[in-house]
Order: structure tokens, then sequence, then C-alpha cells
């Protein structure tokens, strides 16, 4: 249960801006839209709470994500390991609709759904990586985790996903040849 | 140590020898430039892009923007920029019905678009003495609550309002805003001064989480849930009222 202090416009703004990225980030740790919300709801407001600690200048993203790793670590994860008794989220793979008939739409739903089905520790760090572009000492730093495991998380995530670029490149040849 | 581009695209497919790269990762500690050119060869990455092109969904991440930031705050609170607030502005607000204090309905309003503005100023009348002689028995309690379970369509339990941080149930009311029913809980405080409880149905509020206020100079906490607007108010002890209000949500909402 959250009670407001004082919202700044220009931080609401902001936070608003990079709302997109936290999301993808909190579902890479939660594995669930429903808890995902949660999670985002929960950090947006410890954001606004800790305004001031924020220093002008720095990363707004990575400062933000690193409060939801947080939350997510201390607070959610242990709540929802002793309600499901799952050490892992179930994956929700009906994030993306995969009806619409265009082939790129099903490969995206397919990537998706491999990403997800990552364990939690390398699902992050290939979001972070890959999807928000992050460097891998940025990565490290709001997972507070070594570079090194950031980077062998991400090679054991390399092996599980590499089929999906041999896929990707099947098609960009198909779509070539049509 | 220099690495070509074979030894970086060896690393990433994973076929490098564990002795180099070893020594990657390790240089990658003090090296942006080696950690550019890994992530310049990182041929998955346009691969998961591709994947996360349409997450999240734009209307999903809408409503939990508007859940998030709908909530009012010491700074918009009078200038009605959460949504909700907005939502109520457009409404009218022109009944204004006398009193029926006990048993009946009592309508209230003025050009006001706040709920919680309303009741404010209907709670600051509220002194001491005001519920000085309110001395219900429990029948006549649970008498009234049955009332005002049936009136608003949420069944509301003595159980529910007991222990609550000292306070003593004194009355319930049903009263009405808008057209709409307004259940008025009244409580005294530990030194016999008013704090009230309040629920007004709304089936079209979005869910709002728990938000602390200070209104017409009374401490006061409200949310919404289940097409419902919930208030507590009362006195200047905004820690006693956030404790009271979350209680309350737990066991009501």
């Amino acid at each position: 249960m959250y009670f407001g202090k004082k919202y700044q416009k220009r931080f609401q703004s902001d936070l608003i801006t990079i709302m997109p990225r936290l999301w993808r980030f909190a579902l890479s740790l939660a594995g669930q839209k429903d808890l995902a919300d949660d999670l985002v709801q929960a950090t947006c407001l410890r954001a606004l709470e800790r305004e001031s600690q924020f220093q002008a200048g720095s990363n707004f993203a990575a400062w933000t994500m690193t409060i939801c790793r947080s939350i997510w670590l201390n607070e959610m994860r242990s709540q929802h390991l002793r309600k499901t008794g799952q050490l892992d989220t179930a994956i929700e793979s009906s994030l993306i609709d995969p009806s619409p008939s265009p082939e790129t739409n099903i490969f995206a739903a397919e990537v998706f759904k491999q990403v997800m089905r990552l364990p939690e520790g390398q699902r992050s760090v290939v979001e972070l990586v890959f999807v928000e572009q992050f460097t891998y000492r940025e990565a490290a730093a709001i997972l507070g985790i070594p570079i090194g495991t950031v980077m062998s998380r991400l090679s054991a995530a390399r092996k599980t996903l590499a089929p999906l670029k041999q896929e990707q490149a099947k098609q960009m040849k198909k779509g070539e040849l049509a | 140590m220099t690495y070509t581009d074979e030894h970086l695209r060896s690393y990433l497919a994973g076929s490098l020898d564990s002795e180099t790269a070893q020594q990657i990762e390790a240089d990658l500690e003090s090296d942006p430039i080696l950690e550019q050119r890994l992530l310049a060869l990182e041929g998955l990455l346009p691969v998961v892009q591709q994947g996360f092109a349409e997450i999240p969904d734009a209307d999903h991440l809408k409503q939990l923007e508007d859940k998030i930031f709908a909530q009012p705050t010491p700074a918009n609170d009078h200038a009605a920029a959460p949504t909700f607030v907005r939502t109520w502005s457009t409404r009218a607000a022109t009944l204004v019905i006398g009193l029926a204090i006990g048993t009946g309905f009592m309508y209230w309003a003025d050009d006001a678009t706040d709920w919680r503005q309303e009741v404010a100023s209907y709670q600051a009348l509220y002194v001491k003495e005001t519920i000085a002689s309110l001395n219900r028995s429990e029948d006549e309690l649970k008498q009234e609550l049955a009332e005002a379970s049936t009136a608003v369509g949420q069944q509301l339990n003595l159980s529910d309002l007991n222990d609550l941080e000292g306070l003593k149930l004194l009355r319930t009311q049903v009263l009405g805003h808008e057209g709409a029913p307004l259940i008025q809980i009244v409580f005294a405080d530990p030194n016999g001064a008013p704090v009230a409880f309040c629920i007004l149905k709304d089936t079209d509020a979005a869910g709002t989480i728990m938000q602390s206020t200070s209104l017409k100079g009374m401490a006061s906490a409200d949310w919404t849930g289940n097409g419902y607007r919930y208030l507590v108010i009362g006195g200047q002890n905004q820690s006693r009222i956030d404790t009271v209000a979350e209680q309350i949500h737990s066991r009501v909402l």
C-alpha cells in the first residue's frame, strides 16, 4: 500500500516516457503481465518518493530500473514464491497475439516466447542488453551483479536462442526471394 | 591484449578457447572500447528486438499509466489534475437537498467536483459535541450497517470496523452524492474527536492506490476499487488516519 508524497510534473513525465522500457524490464524479472504491472506501479511510486535522490545528468532509466530490481528481489519475489512455491514465475505466452498472419508477427511471437522461457537471470540480462541496449557494464550495475556474471548469463542465453538467428536468416532469405 | 573481430565472434558463439574467453571477460571490466566492439557484433540483438517490438501493448500501458498517475496529490489536489477528478468534473453537480440525519437519505452538493472536498466540508462541521451523545447499542449499529450495505451494495460488517487504532464506532448513515449512495460511518477517536469512513458507489471509477491528503485542514486517506470510492477523514493525525485506512482497506476491499 502506498501513500503519495509530492509528485513533480516533470519527474512524472520522465517516468511516463521510460515506462515502456520499465515495463519490459519488469516483465523480464517477474515473467507475468500482472506481476509486471504491480512491479511497475510500485517502482514508479518508489521513484516519486525518492525523487530527491536522483542525480541530475545520470541515467534516469537505469536509476529507475535499479529501483525496480530492488523491489522485485527484496519484496515481491519472495511474496510470489511464498504464494506459488515456484522459484521462477510462469511464463505468459499470450502477450503477443500470434493470430495476425504475417510471418514476421509469428516470428516475433516465437522470439518473445523463447526469451520469456529463459531462466529469470538470463531473461533480465537479455532484456537489458539486447532490447534496451544497455552496455554489459550498465546491465551489471542495474542488476547488482559482476560483469562476468552478465557475460556468463548472456553466453548461456545465446546458446538457447541461437536457432532464432538461423530462423531469421531463413525468413530474410524468403523475403528476398519473394 | 588485442582481439580480432574473429576472436570476438568466436567468443560470442561460445567457440573460443576458455583461456582467451576468460581474458576477454577480465578485460571488459576496464575496456569500454572492447565492450562496444562486442556489442556491435551481437548477432542476436536485432532478433530479440524484433520479438519485443510490440511489447508492451500501447493500450495496456496507457491503462497502467492512468492507474498510477491518476492519484490526487497535494500538488494537484485543487487543480483537479487526476484522471478521476477530471472525470468527475464532467458530471453535473447541482443537487442540493436537505438533511435527514439518521434514517433517510441526505443529499448535498455544490459546484465542487471532488466528492472528497464535499465530504471534507461536511466533516469539518463535526466537533466533539456533535458525536458526544451518540450511543448506539451493538444491535443498532448492526442494523445501521445492514441498511447501509443494502443501499451501497457492499457488505459492511461490524467486525471490520472494530480495533481500528482505538476508534469507537458510533453511527452509520446513508447519504447521497449526485444520486449515488454515499455511506458515512462515524467514529470517535480516543480523545472523543470525530473521524469518518465514507464509501461512495461509482461503478465507473478506475482503481487507484491509497493516497494521503490534507482536506480542509483534516488528515485523510482515500482509494478506489471494485466500483467504490473510499475515504477516511478526521483530525490532524495523518499517521493514525493512514493506519486506519490501511486496516479498513485490508478488511473491506
